[in-house]
């Protein structure tokens, strides 16, 4: 952190070569060029919809498998997580092999007589990958909120004529709307800081902060760039941290 | 069986992984009256109630409500107030919203659902708590909202699980005698379950004790307090004092007595009860149908009553003399004593 701290104090000339120093031009170069906050809007737009699509997915999943009495249900429970047992790497190959233009989804569509939608080194491949990946936490923290619910409180609705459709809407999703709220967060700086993913499945397309931390890191070596970028994105990350601990602490009470 | 009255159960019969819970069990509910599910847990009173209120699927069986088939309706289409043992209050809804919830589902316009609600609290007794979250709520006054919002949709039937088991003694009693005024003013015909007799004898006109999933009798309070059909409700209704013994000619021989009964002759061993408040303790020129001698062993003094253990060679006999004449207090520990009690009291089984 301090390396961090002192490297993104340095500054990198014209030319490219590295001057030690003290100083915060690094920090005034990096806000005031437009692409950087380009770059912001853009890794905060795709991290909220891949929040977004994840809830989506896990809060019907997460629902079932609460609730489910049947035996498959433990089984169930591990599919869902597995994915983090894996390397996010080993996963990206995977999505590619699916969403690949001759993987399994476009030779569905091939076979069908569609055309083929080029589904990975572009915005789209990323959004679904990043959103696969984070279900699994997202899965996990719906699941922890769903504990807290009372299952006769949805048997109260039912006893008071409430269908169940009506006891979902004035009761359940109520109720866990702290939780929802909760994995969203959980998503959300998660895929802010997703890296693997953007890089792997964007085919160098695709420009997030993560990847141009990379980037100034490894590529361009402008090492107080990358510096001052990661303290950026870690700052970025707190607030909204602390927007999840505040949440929580509400939720919870 | 005679399809008569507002409720009736129709040989309802629910399985759990291959184990019967509720093995058969057929009652019949007179509109506007009160009947009590007594046993103990696992007899399978509060799976019958959730059959009732359609929360559960029977295996066999019929639920009517009116003469009119229920059976297959999903709970929601029932016209029915359940009670849940946790009250299952929303916790994000205030009081009145809470009690308002079945008349919104029901399409009652605002305003007459306002003036009900507010009728319901006042019924309750909680006139002043319309805005109040449940966690902000005593366990007596939380009960008292999960009431009135069954009995807001003016239901046919209103069904109450374990309602009094989560509050303390004296809020029980107190509850006791208010939930069984506000139902006799409803005129709902209720069923509640409950696994404490003496509640269950306090507030219903019939109460049906259940063991292994079937009715073991269906009777009026007093009738099954004194006059148990089988030994086990002999035994889980009331206290009582036990012995074990062997028909003779005359009567049930248990060590040297011979016991009399109502009954002039059986067969086999006998399981034989006394209540305790029908034993007596005899003075020296007294008699009585049975006589045992004995020393007390223990007092228990319990306001209105003293519960007296006496220890006799044919085992422990309970008595329970009233406190007001203070006989009890001329009792100690060891002091002889001669019991006695008619042989109309001697209640016998085939053991």
């Amino acid at each position: 952190m301090l390396v961090l701290l002192r490297m993104s104090l340095n500054i990198t000339t014209d030319s490219g070569t590295l001057v030690e120093a003290w100083s915060v031009a690094t920090y005034e170069r990096l806000l005031s060029d437009p692409y950087i906050w380009r770059i912001t809007r853009d890794s905060l737009t795709l991290s909220a919809i891949a929040a977004s699509a994840a809830i989506l997915l896990s809060y019907p999943m997460a629902l079932f498998l609460f609730r489910s009495q049947s035996r498959w249900r433990g089984l169930l429970a591990v599919v869902a997580v597995a994915p983090l047992l894996v390397s996010g790497t080993a996963r990206v190959i995977g999505w590619l092999v699916i969403l690949g233009d001759n993987g399994l989804v476009n030779a569905g569509l091939k076979a069908l007589g569609f055309a083929s939608i080029p589904l990975i080194n572009n915005w789209a491949g990323v959004r679904i990958g990043l959103t696969e990946s984070v279900m699994p936490y997202a899965i996990l923290a719906l699941l922890a909120g769903f504990g807290r619910l009372d299952p006769r409180l949805e048997e109260a609705a039912s006893t008071l004529g409430a269908a169940p459709l009506r006891a979902f809407c004035f009761v359940t999703l109520p109720l866990t709307a702290g939780a929802i709220g909760a994995a969203w967060l959980l998503a959300f700086v998660l895929s802010i800081s997703a890296f693997i993913t953007p890089h792997l499945m964007g085919g160098g397309r695709v420009f997030v902060l993560a990847t141009e931390i990379y980037d100034a890191a490894t590529q361009t070596l402008d090492w107080p760039a990358a510096a001052a970028l990661s303290v950026y994105a870690l700052l970025l990350l707190l607030a909204f941290g602390v927007a999840k601990l505040a949440l929580d602490r509400r939720s919870a009470a | 069986m005679a399809i008569e009255g507002h409720l009736v159960l129709d040989g309802l019969r629910r399985s759990f992984g291959g184990a019967p819970v509720v093995d058969g069990v057929s009652l019949s509910v007179a509109r506007g009256s009160l009947v009590a599910l007594l046993g103990p847990s696992g007899c399978g009173k509060t799976t019958t109630l959730r059959m009732v209120a359609g929360l559960e699927r029977p295996d066999a069986g019929r639920v009517l409500v009116g003469g009119a088939d229920v059976t297959a309706l999903p709970a929601h289409r029932r016209r029915m107030g359940v009670v849940f043992q946790s009250y299952a209050l929303f916790p994000h809804m205030t009081a009145a919203a809470n009690i308002a919830f079945g008349l919104r589902m029901r399409g009652v316009p605002r305003a007459e659902r306002a003036s009900r609600v507010t009728a319901a609290l006042a019924m309750v007794g909680l006139p002043k708590h319309a805005d109040a979250k449940p966690r902000t709520l005593s366990g007596g006054q939380q009960q008292r909202v999960a009431l009135a919002r069954a009995l807001a949709i003016e239901p046919d039937v209103l069904l109450l699980d374990e309602p009094l088991s989560a509050l303390d003694a004296k809020l029980r009693d107190e509850l006791r005698g208010e939930m069984r005024a506000i139902q006799r003013r409803v005129g709902a015909t209720s069923v509640f379950v409950t696994h404490d007799q003496a509640e269950a004898l306090a507030m219903a006109d019939l109460v049906a004790v259940m063991a292994h999933g079937r009715i073991a009798q269906l009777g009026p309070p007093e009738a099954v307090f004194e006059r148990p059909a089988t030994a086990f409700v002999a035994g889980f209704v009331g206290r009582s004092t036990r012995f074990a013994g062997r028909w003779e000619d005359g009567g049930i021989r248990v060590g040297p007595n011979l016991m009399r009964t109502a009954a002039a002759r059986g067969d086999g061993a006998a399981e034989i009860f006394v209540r305790p408040h029908r034993i007596a303790l005899l003075r020296a020129e007294e008699s009585a149908d049975n006589a045992l001698d004995g020393k007390v062993e223990a007092i228990d003094y319990a306001g209105e009553v003293a519960h007296v253990t006496v220890a006799t060679d044919i085992g422990p006999a309970l008595v329970e003399l009233g406190t007001r004449d203070g006989a009890w207090r001329d009792l100690r520990p060891g002091a002889p004593v001669r019991l006695g009690w008619s042989a109309a009291d001697t209640l016998w089984f085939p053991a």
